[in-house]
């Protein structure tokens, strides 16, 4: 690999590194989070669906 | 910024510069008992991006096919029990990568980490449940805590 190359990569890695930071100091949690190699905290995905899932039920059946 | 990394690379080298991140990398490293703990907590992470729109699909069905809001919380109770296993188990990964972080590591933390792992179990009982097949990612999960300290046999 030349010189040339390997400048290239480091420069992306760092680039990556510095938009998570700017990410992080920005506020995003999930970017926080993987900045410190850690679980990001907030509900999962399924519990997100599965709480808009009850309300609809909810308004669906007492539509009826 | 730009300008500031190619200055940087050719003042300091290229070859500094990976060094320098490798060890940044490497000297923060987690512990192997958040290792353990991530790896599941991502696991479940990964599992989720597959499940939720499944559990989506499953309440559209339900919705049309059910009667009465009773019927309609009898077809989702194999989902909703899913969904609030993987929950309860992802929480506990979080409080405990949060725990460790925070300088709770002794001796017996990777014992109970793998306990943890453990828990995973459960979530694929209520995959099988659903005839949902179980991701390679949460078998490979506990397959990873087992290799690390064994089997969870004692309280946590």
């Amino acid at each position: 690999m030349t010189a040339n190359a390997t400048g290239e990569i480091v420069v992306a890695i760092l680039r990556v590194i510095l938009d998570l930071i700017d990410r992080a100091f920005r506020g995003d949690e999930a970017a926080q989070a993987q900045l410190l190699g850690m679980l990001p905290e907030g509900p999962l995905k399924i519990t997100v669906a599965a709480n808009l899932a009850a309300e609809q039920a909810r308004e669906h059946f007492r539509a009826r | 910024m730009q300008r500031l990394t190619l200055v940087l690379v050719e003042r300091l080298g290229a070859g500094l510069i990976v060094a320098a991140v490798a060890a940044l990398l490497i000297g923060c490293g987690p512990s192997p008992a958040q290792r353990v703990v991530r790896y599941g907590g991502h696991a479940l992470r990964s599992l989720d991006e597959q499940v939720a729109p499944r559990y989506t699909a499953a309440h559209e069905k339900a919705l049309a096919d059910a009667a009465t809001l009773a019927a309609y919380q009898r077809e989702m109770e194999p989902w909703n029990a899913l969904q609030q296993t993987m929950q309860t188990t992802y929480d506990a990964f979080v409080a405990a990568d949060l725990a460790l972080e925070a300088g709770g590591e002794d001796t017996d933390a990777l014992r109970r980490a793998a306990c943890l792992l453990a828990a995973l179990d459960t979530v694929a009982v209520r995959l099988v449940a659903l005839d949902v097949p179980v991701p390679a990612a949460l078998s490979e999960a506990l397959r990873f805590g087992e290799s690390f300290t064994g089997r969870c046999t004692g309280g946590p």
